[in-house]
């Protein structure tokens, strides 16, 4: 029987049927490599294609993730300049006018009959002020339910201190009874329940700054994940492209490599920079915005008890007072105190050492010691009005005792207006290292991927 | 008894100047729109001193004078320039030519009026005072850290404040209204018809017209203070109101043409310094206040000199020396304890430079009023008093 051969593909089909060849060691090797080769050759370019697919997906997603996250910081940090910092800043700037309504409001009652026309003026620019300040803050938070609330409370106990400042003043006038419990019971009001909203209004603000800064990074890190897994597709794609078409350098692989690592660096370092920048800026603003807040409470609080004690002869009241004078400064203040202060040397403590002692400037130094100059006004004039007889302390409280809780209060505003201005120039510096980011985080990536296209493709035209 | 030994006529005051210059503010406003009167623009030289834009006469002066002593003091030379003639003058010719285009005014420190001071500070046209080098900024009179447009006066010092009341002639009045003038009201008496001038600014003219119709000031509303205007544009049409007057007043009570003036304070102390027998009250409706500020116009060079400056003058001393010859209301705290201490007691107890506390309630400052409808009274007050 004769054997029968599978043809060879390689032979002519007419030649095939006539020669026989023995079989061949040679020859069944080359065949073998030969397969190999064709083998070697179809999946090289698969496996480029494969990768330059995935490495150039990754790509366009980090250009589209970076580029939502650069926005997505923007947006915060827009949010915390134009909506979460000044709510703080008019927080307090409310809480300021109403002490001062309050002290103007007292002083006009004490002087009745005869009333301080100036103190009825100042009673009725701060109350209007602080009215205006309620819907700033109202226009500026948004649509926050909560805060809204707390606003909500906050306006109708204005309005509700507005009545009973009134009704004292009218009963007043006309020597009715009761005058003095309508006035306490402003007083109180004011101490308490608008205190509390007032803070309750800070907390919740501070609650959305945290959310804000949050928001800043929370997406540039998936932006970042993204970018470096496209980063590790591209170091793949050129290992092979050396591994397999044993060219050292591939052109556009390696521009996308330079591209992509330039575009995660810059997406990293600008947004780091920038969360870091606004996160300092509200965190000194917030600090010191609560610092002040702190401080402003007390010098209230020693205002109201002093009110309470001469109005109503009540001993407690003149012990609260003193103690919340303590509780600012645990000492009469000595010019030695103030000199010390300016030089950045704090000594004693209580509120205001608490707010000197965060001075990092010769600037806040200087105005911590005009805080403390003041207060020393202030401390020194009611002191000696609660060691008077009523209707003396009366007259002293509606008079120096009034100029100096204000002095101290415009100074803390003051005080205020600089932290605000710094804690904008923060937000603004924020601003500025985030310029352009949307645009770089999209474009490189996208730059980067078309290098790979082509530098990938080259490679495989030449399996073509 | 410390005296003014210069006759009133020899002196002009910060304010007097502007009738040298035959401009007044509202007159300069319409300077700025086209119209000739500006004096001449302030160019200032000079690099490395401290140039201070001030008004006529507004400082101490003679050997030992307050410029020489900061200057022994701080080794600093001074470049002062009291050629600032007027707040419109100001506005028009030095700061929206200067400020306005972002370039620096050559000033290291300017003196506007509180209003200007507002309106600059809205402009973003003014450097934060550097309280780091002011420690004297404590010495700062309460009642200006309250100021709505700047709380804490962190931009702003001022450098005197003074009352706009009414001066006038007790024998002459008591001849005429068979008492002495005692209101603002008083001044419309048709008794006194052809012997009374108002003062020729704008927000001391209808402010104090404001007082007499129960209207306040310091909270001016465009209605009531057009209802002022009204008034004054009446009295002045139908010749009750003789002039509208800076300094010049005082010539006319003291010649008999007046029997009453609104009038400066500063110029009332000489006054009646001169003249015992005329008086100067503040009327029981109230007078104005107003006041002068230092302040560190945007890009000035020599910031830290000029906080020298404001702090040297902060000084209860040097202050008490300023206010020796200027007589104008101090606002820096300690100034009456000084003048005591140095052998000024009858200044020290000038109740108009030192107003006590039942004077004070009755000094208003005006405010409160937009500023275009301010611009817009301004003008019509110009062309009511024919200024």
């Amino acid at each position: 029987m004769s054997q029968v051969q599978a043809p060879d593909p390689r032979q002519r089909s007419g030649a095939s049927a006539n020669l026989q060849f023995p079989p061949s060691t040679a020859s069944t090797t080359g065949q073998a490599s030969a397969r190999s080769a064709a083998t070697e050759r179809s999946s090289t370019p698969r496996l480029l294609r494969r990768v330059r697919a995935v490495a150039v997906g990754l790509l366009v997603a980090t250009s589209v993730i970076g580029a939502l996250s650069a926005a997505a910081t923007d947006r915060a940090t827009e949010a915390v300049r134009d909506n979460t910092g000044p709510v703080l800043v008019a927080t307090q700037n409310l809480r300021s006018s109403l002490a001062e309504a309050d002290a103007a409001a007292v002083a006009a009652f004490l002087t009745a009959p005869n009333e301080d026309p100036r103190q009825r003026r100042a009673y009725l620019d701060a109350l209007q002020r602080a009215n205006e300040q309620i819907e700033d803050v109202a226009a500026l938070i948004g649509d926050d339910p909560v805060a809204h609330e707390v606003l909500k409370d906050l306006s109708a106990d204005v309005t509700r201190y507005a009545s009973l400042v009134e009704a004292a003043r009218a009963t007043r006038l006309i020597g009715a009874e009761g005058s003095q419990s309508y006035l306490l019971e402003a007083v109180t009001l004011l101490d308490t329940e608008i205190a509390g909203s007032a803070d309750a209004l800070l907390a919740q603000t501070q609650t959305r700054l945290d959310a804000d800064t949050a928001e800043q990074s929370g997406f540039a890190t998936v932006a970042l994940v993204v970018g470096l897994a496209a980063l590790a597709a591209l170091l793949y794609a050129q290992a092979m492209l050396l591994q397999r078409t044993r060219r050292i350098l591939n052109v556009g692989a390696l521009a996308a490599t330079i591209l992509t690592i330039a575009a995660i660096v810059w997406l990293s370092t600008a947004t780091e920079a920038a969360v870091v920048t606004a996160r300092q800026a509200a965190v000194f603003g917030y600090d010191a915005i609560v610092q002040t807040s702190e401080v402003q409470s007390l010098v209230f609080e020693s205002k109201a008890a002093a009110t309470e004690a001469v109005i109503t002869e009540d001993r407690s009241q003149v012990e609260r007072a003193l103690a919340a004078l303590d509780q600012l400064f645990d000492r009469v203040v000595a010019e030695n105190d103030v000199v010390m202060v300016r030089n950045g040397t704090v000594v004693g403590s209580g509120e205001l050492a608490n707010l000197a002692r965060t001075a990092d400037s010769p600037r806040e130094s200087a105005a911590a010691a005009e805080l403390l100059a003041r207060f020393s006004a202030y401390q020194r004039s009611l002191q000696s009005t609660l060691g008077v007889p009523a209707e003396q302390a009366a007259a002293r409280l509606a008079g120096p005792v009034a100029t100096d809780f204000n002095a101290v209060n415009f100074t803390l505003e003051g005080v205020l207006a600089a932290n605000r201005d710094q804690f904008l120039q923060g937000l603004a510096d924020a601003d500025r290292r985030l310029a352009g980011l949307v645009w770089i985080a999209l474009v490189l990536p996208l730059l980067a991927a078309a290098a790979l296209w082509g530098g990938v493709q080259a490679r495989l035209n030449d399996y073509r | 008894m410390p005296t003014h030994p210069r006759p009133l006529p020899d002196l002009l005051t910060r304010r007097r100047f502007l009738r040298a210059s035959g401009l007044t503010g509202a007159a300069l406003l319409a300077s700025a729109c086209g119209a000739a009167g500006v004096r001449r623009a302030v160019t200032p030289t000079g690099q490395d001193e401290l140039r201070v834009l001030n008004w006529e006469l507004y400082i101490d002066e003679g050997a030992g004078n307050t410029i020489e002593r900061f200057q022994q003091a701080t080794g600093i030379p001074v470049d002062y320039r009291p050629e600032y003639i007027g707040n419109y003058e100001g506005l028009a010719e030095i700061f929206e030519p200067t400020l306005g285009q972002g370039d620096p005014t050559g000033f290291d420190v300017v003196t506007p009026t509180y209003w200007l001071v507002q309106r600059m500070l809205a402009n973003g046209w003014l450097e934060p005072v550097p309280l780091e080098l002011v420690p004297n900024h404590v010495n700062l009179d309460p009642v200006y850290l309250g100021m709505p447009w700047d709380r804490g006066a962190r931009f702003h010092m001022p450098w005197q404040a003074g009352i706009t009341g009414i001066a006038f002639d007790p024998s002459a009045a008591q001849a005429l209204l068979g008492r002495p003038l005692q209101t603002v009201a008083d001044l419309y008496d048709p008794k006194l018809a052809g012997r009374v001038s108002f003062i020729g600014e704008m927000r001391e003219a209808v402010g104090l017209t404001m007082l007499a119709n129960g209207d306040d000031p310091s909270a001016a509303s465009v209605t009531a203070a057009t209802e002022a205007l009204d008034r004054i544009e009446r009295a002045y049409a139908t010749d009750h109101v003789a002039a509208f007057t800076f300094n010049e007043f005082a010539d006319g009570l003291k010649d008999g043409t007046y029997v009453a003036s609104m009038a400066w304070s500063g110029d009332a102390v000489i006054l009646t310094d001169e003249r015992p027998d005329l008086e100067f009250i503040v009327p029981a409706e109230g007078a104005i206040r107003w006041f002068d500020s230092m302040v560190i116009p945007a890009g000035a060079e020599n910031q830290a000199a000029a906080a020298r400056w404001m702090d040297f003058v902060y000084d209860p001393a040097n202050a008490a020396r300023i206010t020796s010859f200027v007589q104008y209301i101090s606002p820096v705290l300690g100034v009456q304890e000084q003048l005591v201490a140095q052998g000024e007691s009858t200044l020290a107890n000038n109740p108009i430079l030192f107003p006590d506390d039942e004077t004070a309630r009755r000094l208003f400052t005006w405010g409160g009023m937009d500023l275009d409808d301010e611009d817009a009274l301004d003008t019509r007050f110009a062309e009511v008093a024919g200024l």
